[in-house]
């Protein structure tokens, strides 16, 4: 079903192509919010299911939260980058992809200071 | 997964365009550069809404902030 919705959205994008870009590429755009709604809302018992996994191995810290967060960030600045990309503007996409890189690095920092916390307790 | 709504963006696309070209043959330049924006407001604000929406699931399952 995804597929011949994007296959569609390709073809009516190549006709509206001849008369005026702007109006192709607002089409190729809607066909990827409407999958990726799709696949978010298909993907959510998903993660409920892995959130439980997690409190299950009685780490106690939330670990499976910060995995969470990271991957929806990644998956939001990936459809940033492509549509910037489409739109033939790389030096936005660079931008969207950087400041992705950066949110997860400061996501990640708290892991590192545990980590570190960890280690000079053991030596 | 509503692809109807695909279909109306193409089809307002493609209506505005014919209807600019037809305006361009019959010497009313401005006119047709009207239709064609207000073609694009009238896409761009279904798109927001498409967006929003999207985003605003993606914040509530990723629990993002």
């Amino acid at each position: 079903m995804i597929i011949a919705l994007c296959i569609v959205a390709a073809i009516l994008g190549k006709v509206l192509e001849k008369y005026n870009k702007e109006q192709a590429l607002f089409v190729t755009i809607a066909a990827c919010t409407i999958v990726l709604t799709f696949l978010v809302v298909y993907l959510s018992p998903l993660i409920s299911m892995m959130n439980e996994l997690f409190n299950r191995t009685g780490t106690g810290e939330n670990y499976s939260q910060v995995i969470i967060k990271s991957l929806g960030i990644c998956y939001v600045t990936q459809l940033g980058f492509d549509v910037c990309k489409d739109c033939n503007e790389n030096a936005l996409a660079t931008v969207v992809e950087v400041s992705g890189k950066v949110t997860l690095i400061i996501l990640a920092i708290p892991l590192l200071e545990k980590l570190i916390n960890i280690v000079t307790s053991i030596m | 997964m509503e692809i109807d709504l695909i279909f109306k963006i193409a089809g307002v696309g493609i209506i505005v365009a014919v209807l600019s070209l037809v305006l361009k043959r019959a010497e009313r330049e401005e006119q047709a550069m009207m239709t064609t924006l207000a073609g694009l407001i009238v896409v761009l604000m279904i798109i927001i809404q498409e967006i929003g929406n999207l985003f605003s699931t993606i914040k509530s399952v990723f629990g993002l902030w």
